[in-house]
This record gives C-alpha cells, sequence and structure tokens, in this order.
C-alpha cells in the first residue's frame, strides 16, 4: 500500500516538475504592474492618469488634481508618463485635460496624449484586447475602456476593451571586437605555420545570441568570410602575398544594429626553399620540372632558396633522394651545391631548408631518369 | 652429228629452245618457292622468362638469314615496355664515339651477350634490336631491319 502511495507521488512530483519546467522556459519576462487605485501612487510608482471612479469614469491627465483613483504602474527605474521620451508610447487619449471622455490611441478626435515611458533602455508597446494575455504573458492590464471613441474609464474589471502594456529592453548595439592567434597578428605567405585565425570576441549587451550574423574581410576578393551568430576567421596565408593588411570584423544584431572593427594583420615573406637541377656541375642550370637525368650518372643540384623576411641567410640543408638523405649541411649558408647518382627511373629529390629566424620549407621535384647507353658483353656460350 | 640430224627444219631448234627456256623457269620458280620457305629470321632469346632490374640478363643471337648481320655500336638494343602499346625506354642520346657496325654475325652462327639491366618499371618487357644485313665491321651503322626478342617479366 505504501508503495503504490509512494509511486503515485513520484509521477506527480515528475509530472509537477515537467510542467513547471516548461511553463518558466516558455513564458516571457513581464517587466510592468499596473493596477487602478484611491490612493496616490508611491514614489516607486508612476502615474500614467487619473480617474473619476473605477467604472463608468472620466478621465483627467496627472497634473489635473479633482479625481481620486489613479493608475499606477511600477517594475521599472525611471517609470514615467512623459510622452516627450523616447521611449514613450502612447497608451490613449484623452478629450479635455479633465472630465475628459477617452479614445483608442490610433484614433485623432482627442488631443490629450496620455504616455508611458522610461527613459534609458527600455521601450513600451500597447494594445487593446478583452484580455491582454491574448498579445503575450508580458502585457499588463493598465484600465478598460468602454468604446473605441468618446469612451467612459474603469478598472480592469470594469469593461471588455482592457489597455494593455508591455516593456522591454530596447536593442543596444553590439560590440565588434577580434583578437589574433597568435596574437602579434604575423603570420607568413605561403605558409599555415603559424595558422592566424582572427577569434571574434564580439559582445552584445541584449546577450551574445542577438548577434546575428558576422562578416569579415581584410580587402581581398575571395578572402572573406560571412556567418551567422559568432564565428572566427583563419587567414588564408597560403594564398595571400607578403603585405599588411586590413582586418574588418563587422557583427550584425537580431535587429539590424551593427559594429565594424578593424585591426592590421601582417603577413610576412616566408622562406621558399627552391633548387635548380643539371647534368653538370657548372651548368647549364634549368628548373627540375623540366629535368631528365641519366641513371648511374650524378646529377647536380643547386639551392636557390630565399629566405624569409628579416633573415639573413640560410642555416640548414638536407638533400633527399628518393627519401634518404644523401647531403646536409648546417652552419652560415652551408654550401648549396650537391650531386648525386641517379639510380632508379624516378627520382624524387627534396630540399628542406631553414634560415636563421627558424623559417623551414620544403619544396621536391620529381624527375625520370634516361637510360645510359645500351651496352652488352659477348660470352661465351 | 646424228642429233642435228633429227632436226628436219630450222623451226624444230627454235622449238627444242623455247623449252629449255620454260623448265628453266619453272626450275627457278620451284627453287625460289622453297627457298622462301626456309627460315630467314635473327632468332633473339633471353635465357629466362623473368629478370629484375640492375639483374644480368644472357642474350642469345642466331643469325639464320643468309648474309651476316651486323648491330649498332652505340645503341645495339633498345629496351620496351609493353603499356598500352610497345614502348621504348628514352636513352641517353649522346653516343661519345661514332655509330658503326659492330658484333657481326655470320649465317648460321651465333653469338651469345650478357646485358647488366638498369632499373626499369615493373612489365613486360622485350628487346629491340637494330641489324645492318649485310654489313662490313667498321663501316657506318645503318639500319635495314629490326628484330625483338620474346617477351620477358621485369619484376
Amino acid at each position: 500500500m505504501n508503495f503504490k502511495i509512494g509511486i503515485i507521488v513520484l509521477t506527480i512530483f515528475i509530472l509537477a516538475l515537467f510542467v513547471f519546467n516548461n511553463s518558466t522556459t516558455f513564458s516571457a519576462e513581464k517587466l510592468l504592474t499596473c493596477e487602478v487605485q484611491n490612493t496616490p501612487c508611491d514614489a516607486s510608482e508612476a502615474t500614467i492618469l487619473k480617474m473619476s471612479s473605477l467604472t463608468n469614469a472620466h478621465a483627467e491627465i496627472t497634473s489635473q488634481s479633482n479625481y481620486g483613483y489613479y493608475v499606477c504602474c511600477s517594475g521599472l527605474l525611471s517609470l514615467r508618463n512623459d510622452c516627450s521620451d523616447d521611449s514613450t508610447t502612447s497608451v490613449l487619449n484623452l478629450s479635455n485635460v479633465t472630465n475628459a471622455h477617452v479614445e483608442k490611441r490610433d484614433l485623432s478626435n482627442y488631443s490629450e496624449e496620455v504616455c508611458i515611458s522610461s527613459p534609458g533602455s527600455f521601450i513600451f508597446e500597447c494594445d487593446y484586447d478583452n484580455d491582454c494575455a491574448n498579445l503575450g504573458s508580458e502585457y499588463e492590464c493598465l484600465a478598460s475602456i468602454s468604446g473605441d471613441t468618446n469612451a467612459h474609464i474603469g478598472d480592469c474589471l470594469a469593461y471588455s476593451t482592457k489597455i494593455c502594456c508591455e516593456a522591454s529592453l530596447k536593442n543596444q548595439s553590439p560590440n565588434a571586437k577580434f583578437s589574433c592567434n597568435p596574437s602579434n597578428c604575423v603570420a607568413y605567405s605561403g605558409s599555415a605555420d603559424p595558422i592566424l585565425r582572427l577569434e571574434n570576441d564580439s559582445t552584445d549587451p541584449d546577450g551574445i545570441d542577438d548577434i546575428a550574423t558576422s562578416s569579415w574581410d581584410i580587402g581581398v576578393s575571395g578572402h572573406e568570410l560571412v556567418c551567422s551568430g559568432i564565428c572566427d576567421y583563419t587567414v588564408q596565408t597560403a594564398s595571400l602575398p607578403a603585405d599588411e593588411y586590413q582586418a574588418r570584423l563587422t557583427v550584425i544584431d537580431q535587429a539590424g544594429v551593427s559594429d565594424t572593427v578593424t585591426k592590421i594583420i601582417t603577413i610576412r615573406q616566408d622562406v621558399i626553399a627552391d633548387f635548380e637541377c643539371s647534368s653538370n656541375e657548372d651548368g647549364p642550370w634549368q628548373n627540375c620540372s623540366d629535368f631528365r637525368g641519366v641513371q648511374k650518372e650524378y646529377a647536380y643540384f643547386k639551392d636557390i632558396s630565399t629566405v624569409s623576411e628579416g633573415a639573413n641567410f640560410i642555416r640548414s640543408r638536407t638533400w633527399e633522394l628518393n627519401g634518404e638523405v644523401f647531403d646536409s649541411g648546417v652552419g652560415v649558408d652551408p654550401v648549396p651545391l650537391t650531386r648525386v647518382e641517379l639510380v632508379e627511373i624516378s627520382n624524387t629529390v627534396k630540399l628542406s631548408v631553414e634560415d636563421n629566424r627558424s623559417r623551414q620549407d620544403t619544396v621536391s621535384y620529381t624527375f625520370g631518369a634516361r637510360l645510359p647507353l645500351p651496352t652488352w658483353q659477348e660470352i661465351a656460350p | 652429228m646424228q642429233i642435228f640430224k633429227t632436226f628436219k627444219k630450222p623451226k624444230d631448234l627454235l622449238v627444242v629452245f623455247a623449252l629449255i627456256l620454260v623448265a628453266g623457269f619453272v626450275f627457278w620458280q620451284i627453287w625460289s618457292y622453297y627457298y622462301h620457305l626456309l627460315p630467314q629470321q635473327v632468332l633473339i632469346i633471353t635465357k629466362r622468362p623473368i629478370y629484375h632490374s640492375n639483374e644480368e640478363l644472357n642474350l642469345a643471337i642466331k643469325n639464320i638469314l643468309p648474309n651476316n648481320i651486323c648491330f649498332s655500336s652505340c645503341y645495339p638494343y633498345y629496351l620496351e615496355i609493353k603499356m598500352d602499346k610497345w614502348r621504348s625506354y628514352e636513352y641517353y642520346e649522346e653516343c661519345p664515339h661514332p655509330d658503326l657496325a659492330d658484333s657481326c654475325i655470320n649465317p648460321g652462327f651465333a653469338k651469345y651477350f650478357s646485358v647488366i639491366l638498369p632499373d626499369l618499371s615493373p612489365g613486360l618487357h622485350r628487346i629491340r634490336v637494330p641489324v645492318v644485313s649485310p654489313g662490313r665491321m667498321g663501316e657506318e651503322f645503318e639500319v635495314d631491319k629490326i628484330y625483338y626478342s620474346n617477351e620477358f617479366i621485369v619484376k
């Protein structure tokens, strides 16, 4: 028996948790709270308008002192009824400053406007419905009116047409910001070492999710990136010549407000390994892509590598033929000439260099070797 | 001269001559036919069917032509590989000496050669041998005909 009761209690608890969880997840926050009271509004409250009774009443603006019922709203700092604020929203129109009939705000028969406002970060929306909840859970009822115009006013229980208002945070501009990785924003042309990554550190006072798109460019066609939300950008250094570039990040929030930040990134000339080939020690030297050696004869190679920006000399060279080192040198500009006997019909020669700024590069060429002159030796049967 | 008495008229003598010519022509044709049936070939045979790169290959060449044959002193043979079709390897083209007829073989005779294979691509190979026939040792080599070895595999 106790076990069954336990199961039922547990089930109810889980269901309650589920319902509570759903309701808290999807309900919007109601910032505004209003009520009609027969005493002046507290200091923390704003008086929106005054009325003569709880129903079938006339209205007056707050500077008048003929009526004893106050529409008081609270929930926001600096809440007021000033129609000149940037954030102001009209609530309804009065036929006069006192003893007035009312009409909906989008009509233009009456000239005395009643507003709700709060200078700062909030904006207001007001509308009419028979139930403010129909407009959204964040809407609050201020009062009710008997018709569209020439109407009487009362508290929220008096008439079916309710005056409903909501306050929400005003959209704020996003702040574009990015940093480089590595932090000096320097990379090398034609190299992915190091990878120059621009990291998007943008923020938005309305929350990072308010950033709708991020756009990257460095002022070079083909080097742009646009993504939704926040994204980083990897500079394609492999296809950029050495130069300084202005990297620019623009972030746009959900309301279309944007912010842009720029930063100079530097692409330096990297060390470039290269060599030329010849069948003779003294040349002529030719591009190794077009070179054809001869099997069992020497092929000669001359290093024509260029050092990286800021470097003065090559400090190490390593030569490989078909994966095996056949020559290497370390020091201040080791001898750039070498040779190797070609033993295979297909030969891949690889040169690895490092300059005195520790920049490294390799290059390899594959070329065929012609057969040597055919010879035979006569032998006995 | 009994024999001439059998020819009663000069016309008979002409008939006999004509018969002799016809018989000679027929004989020549028969001889020529059978002569061409005889093998007229240069046989080039490798010792083994399978080799590896940089290995020694032994080659027998027998001349079954009616004339002697000679080989080039610069390019006595070319190695060929079967791709989509037979393709010759690319050889170094600068021969350091004049290209002369060399290593001649008389009709009915054979010679044996040792070849050190270079580094070759794996696959089916054969040896192409250009010859001059008839040839004289030391004369400038001008190819008359090309003969091929059996096919062999390089692994």
